[in-house]
């Protein structure tokens, strides 16, 4: 039984992949390209309640959300609908019984037509496994991955991990997740809150994990972070939200950079530190500079065109102690490579 | 149409004589021989009934079949050959067995059998720079990850890439490594390195299997696929005994380009099968608006009677192994419910009129009973706006429905294609998961249908559900309703007869393509469209109807070996 939907999914993904194929051929600009957001988690988790929130504080992004369907959620939904023409349903039209389908028309489509968006969010439907969706939706050139979002209730999830029915999507989506928001923490007191953070963590060590009441998370956490203010400084120390914990921090990074052992600082990351973002130099390659993405335990190093300007530095994140900080900055300073900076060419604001 | 020449009579009959003939004709229901001429039925029979044909024009007599019988050649309604291509390409090397192109492919339950059978496929591909793509290794099974270096074993000189079964792995050898331009120094998270720093041709979730996916996406992109998976899709319908059968979303992607494809495949004399195709509304709507009917109702002039246009296609919710398909109340075991179609149901008669003004005969997707009753009750309104009798409003799929629905079809006028499959092979996943037992279990309501008088076909949706397409097995479902467990028998009130079980593969299906003057049963004037069995499915004992031996088909009076 449990293989027969695995081989679904499977079929499914690889429909979703030949579609996306077949609907976007050329590889569009660097610029052009739209971070991506999934937010999966099970019903009743709280996750609308989370997009409503991140629709009302956008954090400076146009945001085009895919919803699986107004009609079957609740009122809080029709507040997401009355958003504006930037939130569209998923809809099963075109898919012919495939929801792949229906996902890779639906992104090919939006991506196709008027930019009234920045960064597209998608709620993954309840029993989604995200790992498919994902590679449907990413196979389509136009898109990055920004982040993995499962949204856990804090005050079932031992539950839905015993149950045997829930428990295989539970794992899979926590093992998926970039980021496991503990949702429902006014339902739960400090002990159940630690069970559950044990829970989730005995699924996937060192998943990065904040919690909220009612979905309250900086939008910041959820999307792709804007790295400079509109007069081109490096934003640092401003606080994420007023009223939140997470705070946003810019280190100093040597001029050149050893990759492997920034690739082994990436995955060695405090758990405090929720999201990192910079340009860097790196040594194998000084004439360009690489984006440096890190959301929960994935890294990314993405080589960008040789000629625009990036500001220096590395924003993390989170909620990391002085010590994080300072352990950190030791450990950034100890990437660097020995490589001359003489050969770098200019177009570099900060130096 | 096929050009008749005047006069021609010159032309010779073949006599195929069988060791038993079903026709399908109620009137005239089994004969032992029948006569063909320009490949069409001449006369049913035996050799002493034909004879005032016989009498007048040379013949000659085909024994071929002497120790089989003969049926109509199936009709599977509702397919997705268009759409199938992705799994295509991709070899099957999974631990449990699977339906596919080929019929159901074997599960592999070693790690040996696993590289064995990549050695076999690698062994018998004569070009070896021809990527090999493959499918369904998992870890869990097959003993830990593949190595790079066990795939070079294989071939150090064919690219090798292979998805697992839960697709959170790809593992490749050397030759696929530098085909992707991974190299060592690269920076991609999840890309698989032995402890010495040397990549092991495995890359871990999401980040690179994007980067892996791309070799992938180039063969999909290849210019011959599609009329390659085409073929490969022709022969294995005719190793499942299918004669005829409708895409019942032509136009997906792009309809100009998908029409020339099965032009040029479909049209040659090799290619064994009969193809209607069914444009997807949504897709028309999008390009041609205001001028949408106009446009389908053009379509016929490309038509013949081996590849031709027929109707129009409209989807409502979304699909029974998917979940998201729309229920009434209570909605699903966990609350939740599917997904609509892109047309909003209140203004689903309104999108529909002008076909239904126009006579183009309409199909309504609706898996769910909600969206059942959302499309009977767009086509209750049709009916009150211009009242059509012989319409054949065909709702398709039909997998949960309630027994006053049919009620409310068969007053309406209205038919049924039924993926019935899903008896079988999910019915019991889907009492625990989804839908509950009261309407899992009555998955597929065919025994309702034929107590109200309402005409209904079966079809597998080939492949984009996971189930094969296999007429047989539709049958044999239909007439048992035992559920994957091989013993429960699921809601046995829904059982129907093996006749007319067979009806709904053969002339009722032909009947919903508005073909069953053509097509469908073994009668004077109809194609000569015959499936072979080594047994009569009327005859067998019920449990074994689907593992009779299909010899292969009879396509306008060509013989079609499988």
């Amino acid at each position: 039984m449990a293989s027969d939907a695995r081989a679904l999914d499977a079929w499914q993904m690889l429909l979703g992949i030949e579609q996306t194929a077949r609907r976007t051929p050329v590889r569009p600009a660097a610029a052009e390209i739209v971070p991506f957001t999934l937010v999966s988690g099970f019903l009743g988790s709280g996750k609308t309640t989370l997009l409503q929130r991140m629709l009302e504080r956008p954090a400076g992004r146009r945001i085009a959300v895919l919803v699986n369907d107004f009609g079957a959620v609740n009122i809080d939904a029709a507040l997401i609908r009355s958003r504006g023409p930037t939130v569209f349903e998923l809809s099963n039209g075109c898919a012919c019984c495939s929801l792949a389908a229906g996902l890779a028309q639906t992104l090919a489509d939006l991506l196709a037509g008027p930019r009234a968006f920045d960064a597209i969010v998608m709620e993954a439907s309840g029993i989604a496994e995200p790992l498919g969706i994902l590679h449907v939706a990413l196979s389509n050139p136009g898109l990055r991955l920004s982040t993995v979002v499962t949204v856990v209730d804090a005050s079932d999830v031992q539950n839905q991990l015993e149950d045997a029915r829930t428990r295989a999507t539970l794992e899979q989506q926590i093992r998926a997740a970039d980021l496991v928001i503990l949702n429902k923490l006014d339902l739960v007191d400090a002990g159940e809150l630690a069970r559950a953070r044990a829970s989730v963590a005995g699924i996937a060590a060192d998943v990065r994990m904040v919690s909220a009441a009612h979905g309250a998370v900086p939008t910041e956490l959820l999307l792709d972070v804007a790295l400079t203010s509109e007069t081109g400084e490096l934003l640092a120390n401003i606080p994420v939200a007023h009223d939140c914990p997470y705070r946003s921090h810019v280190l100093e990074t040597p001029a050149v950079l050893d990759q492997r052992l920034l690739c082994s600082l990436a995955e060695a990351l405090p758990a405090t530190i929720l999201r990192a973002k910079g340009f860097v130099r790196l040594a194998h390659d000084p004439a360009h500079r690489y984006l440096f993405e890190v959301a929960g335990r994935r890294w990314s190093l993405q080589r960008q065109p040789a000629s625009a300007t990036y500001p220096h530095g590395l924003v993390v994140i989170g909620t990391p102690s002085d010590e994080d900080l300072s352990t950190l900055r030791v450990a950034l300073h100890a990437c660097g490579s020995a490589q001359s900076a003489t050969h770098i060419q200019g177009n570099d604001s900060s130096r | 149409m096929t050009v008749r020449q005047a006069g021609s009579d010159s032309s010779p009959i073949t006599v195929f004589a069988a060791r038993s003939i079903v026709t399908m004709d109620r009137g005239r229901p089994s004969a032992q021989a029948v006569a063909v001429k320009d490949g069409r039925v001449l006369s049913v029979g035996t050799l002493a009934s034909m004879q005032p044909w016989l009498q007048r024009q040379p013949y000659v007599i085909d024994d071929t079949f002497r120790d089989q019988v003969l049926l109509p050649g199936f009709i599977d309604p509702h397919t997705h050959f268009g759409m199938s291509g992705a799994f295509l390409g991709l070899h099957y090397v999974g631990p449990i067995d699977s339906p596919g192109p080929r019929g159901i492919n074997p599960g592999l339950e070693s790690r040996a059998a696993v590289l064995a059978h990549l050695r076999k496929l690698h062994e018998s591909m004569p070009d070896r720079q021809q990527p090999l793509f493959a499918w369904g290794f998992d870890p869990a099974v097959h003993g830990g990850q593949l190595h790079r270096d066990e795939l070079d074993a294989i071939s150090r000189e064919r690219p090798l890439w292979v998805l697992s079964y839960a697709p959170h792995f790809v593992y490749t050898n050397s030759p696929m490594l530098q085909r992707l331009g991974a190299t060592a120094d690269m920076t991609l998270h999840g890309l698989g390195r032995d402890p010495d720093g040397r990549l092991n041709g495995r890359f871990v979730e999401v980040s690179a299997i994007q980067f892996a996916l791309t070799p992938f996406r180039e063969e999909v992109m290849r210019p011959d696929r599609n009329e390659d998976a085409l073929r490969m899709l022709g022969d294995a319908a005719k190793r499942a005994g299918v004669t005829t059968t409708a895409d019942m979303a032509f136009g997906f992607t792009d309809l100009e380009k998908e029409w020339r494809e099965h032009a040029k495949v479909v049209r040659s004399p090799s290619f064994p099968l009969r193809m209607v195709l069914v444009p997807l509304e949504s897709m028309i709507h999008k390009q041609h608006g205001a001028d949408s009917v106009q446009f389908v109702a053009s379509l016929a002039s490309r038509s013949d009677d081996k590849l031709r246009f027929h109707g129009i296609k409209f989807i409502n919710d979304g699909s029974y192994p998917a979940m998201s398909l729309r229920l009434k109340f209570p909605g699903y075991l966990d609350g939740g419910n599917g997904l609509r179609g892109d047309v909003p149901w209140e203004e689903l008669a309104q999108r529909m009129y002008p076909y239904w003004e126009r006579g183009i005969q309409i199909h309504a997707h609706a898996n769910g009973d909600e969206a059942i009753d959302a499309v009977l009750d767009a086509l209750a309104a049709l009916q009150e706006r211009k009242p059509r009798f012989d319409h054949r409003y065909t709702i398709e799929h039909y997998c949960l429905s309630t027994p006053d629905q049919a009620r409310r079809l068969k007053a309406l006028g209205g038919a049924a294609s039924v993926n019935n499959y899903f008896v079988h092979y999910r019915s019991l996943l889907h009492s625990q998961q989804g839908f509950g037992p009261d309407r899992a279990e009555a998955t597929a309501r065919l025994g309702s249908l034929e107590h109200e008088g309402v005409v209904f076909a079966l079809h597998s949706d080939f492949s984009l559900v996971v189930v094969p397409m296999h007429p047989l097995t539709a049958v044999w479902t239909a007439v048992n309703r035992i559920a994957a467990d091989g013993e429960t028998v699921v809601a046995p009130g829904e059982r129907i007869g093996v006749e007319r079980a067979l009806r709904a593969v053969t002339i009722d299906a032909a009947y919903v393509l508005g073909l069953d003057s053509e097509l469908g049963s073994i009668e004077v004037g109809k194609a000569a469209d015959f499936t072979v069995l080594a047994e009569d499915p009327l005859e067998v004992s019920p449990e074994r109807i689907r593992d009779i031996d299909v010899w292969g088909t009879v396509l306008s009076g060509v013989k079609q070996p499988a």
